[in-house]
């Protein structure tokens, strides 16, 4: 119990605690979830049992608090993802468990149905009771004790880009996405960069203006053989870029959005109690005597 | 460019050189212009405010403007005000700015907390071990530039399609890891072999490192003077290469001076024990700060994406416990504290 309540202990647990949480060490030292939560109850528990004034007891009370809301939202909680296309309706989602692991589907107790995609990459759920659920662009939405967040980065799902290819055999359409490519009359079509709303920074540099579609323009890497060109292509003006030796017109013909929207589901019900231990622990390291 | 974050980064690096000098013979006037030009930089950055890397570097120098000693938090100051200065805002914000500006202030206390607890221990074996560590920092930077083509006696700024290449840059650079690199080996085996206040191992070791330090200094004003003229876009893309780079040469600079002030060890223990209480109340602040970035991390991750589960969280929670490490009354305070500043420092550089 004294090496327990020795400040020691405590160091070395919160290091190895720490190293065990950090996201680039994780995947080095790939700790199994048992050593964690050990270490993990074990340190609240050195925090709460070792002598000290009021702030020591405020840090030992607020570690207790967060490993008991992180292990009753490990228990409890819920987290997945959810993938439907316009018009598709369902009643769960599929859940994961720690690292990722796929634990089936798990019921959401309620109906959704994706409603509409929004151009900006927001999205538009109808719950079966007729509420509206809109997770946006870093807004998640919360309905039925679930919160709905959009799953891929940022701008939500990538739109597809309708290329037109010009050539002496005559005009060829192609879509291509991020990760994507796509090939048409012995030309191999990449995109390397998607800017939905164009514009020249003051060093002349391309950038977004938003995420909204309303002057499209990419960067696209085209190969045939050994030759590679990189060719830009802006829906206002079709054509503009002719690289030497490329004997075709590459346009962008238009950007569609994505049918289908992948959605990030949890049910974390303890996380006030987390956030409220932080706090605790904050206030009792602020006022700890030394 | 901001010019803003530039007049900034100047003026912090002046702040930082007059707060050092302060240290081990203070003055007032000395004093009040280094506050003065801290905050002054601080209020500049406040016109630069799209730029993550300028919010940061505000509270840093904003944050230097009250805490003592403030040497160091300067230095960092300065470095993220020149990654201000050479980005450009993006389009678009990236969230966890209430994150980033917790952190800052995490960060400027832990900096001056690690520096009043180093005041402490201000002898001649704490001065060299200071000297190999940011000799070896260096050296650890220099060869990693750049993918590590200062090895090949090469070095370019940005990527693919603006992209320029350096070669005096390289040779100068190429020439400071080797001084450096020699010079920490020489003090570290020095210290490995003999317990003496002197010896030409360490005489040369301070030498090469001078040498070093001068070196990459040039090279850092190489680079950023040609990359100004020839391709201010590639400059950007190497905006982190030259904040790092400043931040190690400040680093062996001030380890440098203290390794030659430093004469016999510091007798006055009242003066050892003022320190220590400051670095200890300056260090629990910080690792409280810390907690507190990681709750505004978990409420802005929960907020955005959903979830308090997100790599992002997990970082800070890191970080947070190595706060905690980091206040223990145990052994092992510094390598602690220097463990949570580099922790601390990573996670904001990952950030903005």
């Amino acid at each position: 119990m004294r090496l327990l309540a020795s400040p020691g202990f405590a160091a070395a647990g919160a290091v190895l605690l720490g190293a065990a949480l950090h996201p680039a060490l994780r995947s080095l030292l790939r700790p199994p979830l048992v050593a964690v939560a050990a270490t993990a109850l074990l340190l609240a528990l050195a925090l709460l049992i070792r002598p000290g004034g009021p702030g020591e007891r405020l840090v030992g009370l607020g570690a207790v608090a967060i490993v008991a809301a992180l292990a009753s939202d490990g228990l409890r909680g819920h987290r997945g993802t959810l993938t439907l296309e316009v018009g598709q309706g369902t009643q769960s989602f599929e859940e994961q468990g720690p690292e990722g692991r796929a634990l089936g589907r798990r019921p959401l107790g309620f109906g959704v149905v994706l409603a509409r995609l929004d151009p900006g990459g927001a999205v538009v759920l109808r719950a079966g009771d007729g509420a509206t659920i809109a997770p946006g662009r870093r807004r998640a939405a919360s309905h039925g004790g679930f919160r709905f967040g959009l799953a891929a980065g940022p701008g939500g799902q990538p739109s597809v880009l309708r290329i037109a290819i010009a050539g002496p055999g005559g005009s060829r359409m192609v879509e291509v996405a991020p990760g994507e490519p796509a090939t048409a009359d012995g030309l191999h079509v990449a995109l390397e960069s998607y800017f939905p709303d164009f514009a020249l920074d003051a060093e002349r540099r391309p950038y977004s203006r938003s995420p909204e579609p309303r002057n499209p323009a990419a960067l696209l890497r085209v190969t045939r053989g050994s030759q590679s060109w990189r060719v830009f292509v802006i829906q206002a003006m079709p054509g503009i870029h002719r690289p030497e030796g490329l004997d075709r017109v590459l346009s962008l013909a238009g950007v569609a959005p994505r049918g289908a929207a992948s959605l990030r589901v949890s049910h974390e019900p303890a996380a006030p109690v987390a956030l409220a231990g932080v706090l605790l622990a904050a206030a009792g390291l602020a006022c700890a005597r030394r | 460019m901001s010019p803003f974050a530039v007049a900034a980064a100047f003026a912090l690096l002046v702040a930082a050189v007059l707060a050092e000098v302060d240290r081990d013979a203070p003055r007032s006037t000395r004093t009040l212009v280094s506050r003065l030009l801290s905050a002054a930089a601080g209020l500049s950055l406040l016109f630069a405010f799209d730029r993550p890397a300028a919010r940061t570097a505000a509270v840093l120098a904003l944050a230097a403007a009250l805490v003592a000693p403030r040497s160091l938090v300067c230095l960092i100051a300065a470095a993220a005000a020149v990654l201000a200065a050479l980005r450009p805002a993006p389009a678009t914000a990236s969230g966890g700015e209430v994150t980033l500006l917790v952190a800052a202030l995490a960060l400027a206390l832990a900096a001056a907390a690690f520096q009043a607890s180093e005041a402490g221990a201000a002898s001649r074996p704490s001065a060299e071990g200071a000297a190999v560590f940011a000799g070896a920092a260096l050296s650890l930077l220099l060869s990693t530039l750049d993918g590590g083509r200062i090895l090949r006696w090469r070095y370019g700024l940005g990527g693919d399609g603006a992209r320029i290449e350096l070669p005096g840059a390289a040779l100068v650079l190429g020439l400071a890891l080797l001084a450096s690199l020699g010079g920490t080996l020489s003090i570290a085996a020095h210290r490995l072999a003999s317990t003496g206040p002197s010896g030409r191992m360490s005489l040369l070791g301070r030498r090469l490192l001078i040498l070093g330090a001068g070196l990459a200094g040039l090279g850092w004003g190489v680079v950023a003077g040609q990359g100004l003229g020839r391709r201010p876009q590639a400059l950007a893309r190497g905006a982190v290469d030259l904040a790092a780079l400043l931040l190690a040469v400040g680093l062996l600079a001030g380890s440098l001076r203290r390794l030659l002030a430093a004469s016999s060890p510091r007798t006055d223990s009242s003066s050892t024990r003022a320190s220590r209480r400051s670095s200890a109340a300056l260090l629990g602040w910080a690792a409280a700060a810390t907690l507190v970035a990681a709750a505004a991390a978990g409420v802005e991750s929960w907020w955005a994406e959903g979830s308090y589960a997100t790599a992002g969280v997990a970082e800070a929670s890191a970080v947070a416990l190595l706060g905690l490490a980091a206040v223990q009354p145990t052994r092992l305070a510094r390598p602690r504290a220097a463990l949570f500043l580099l922790g601390l420092l990573a996670f904001l550089a990952r950030a903005v």
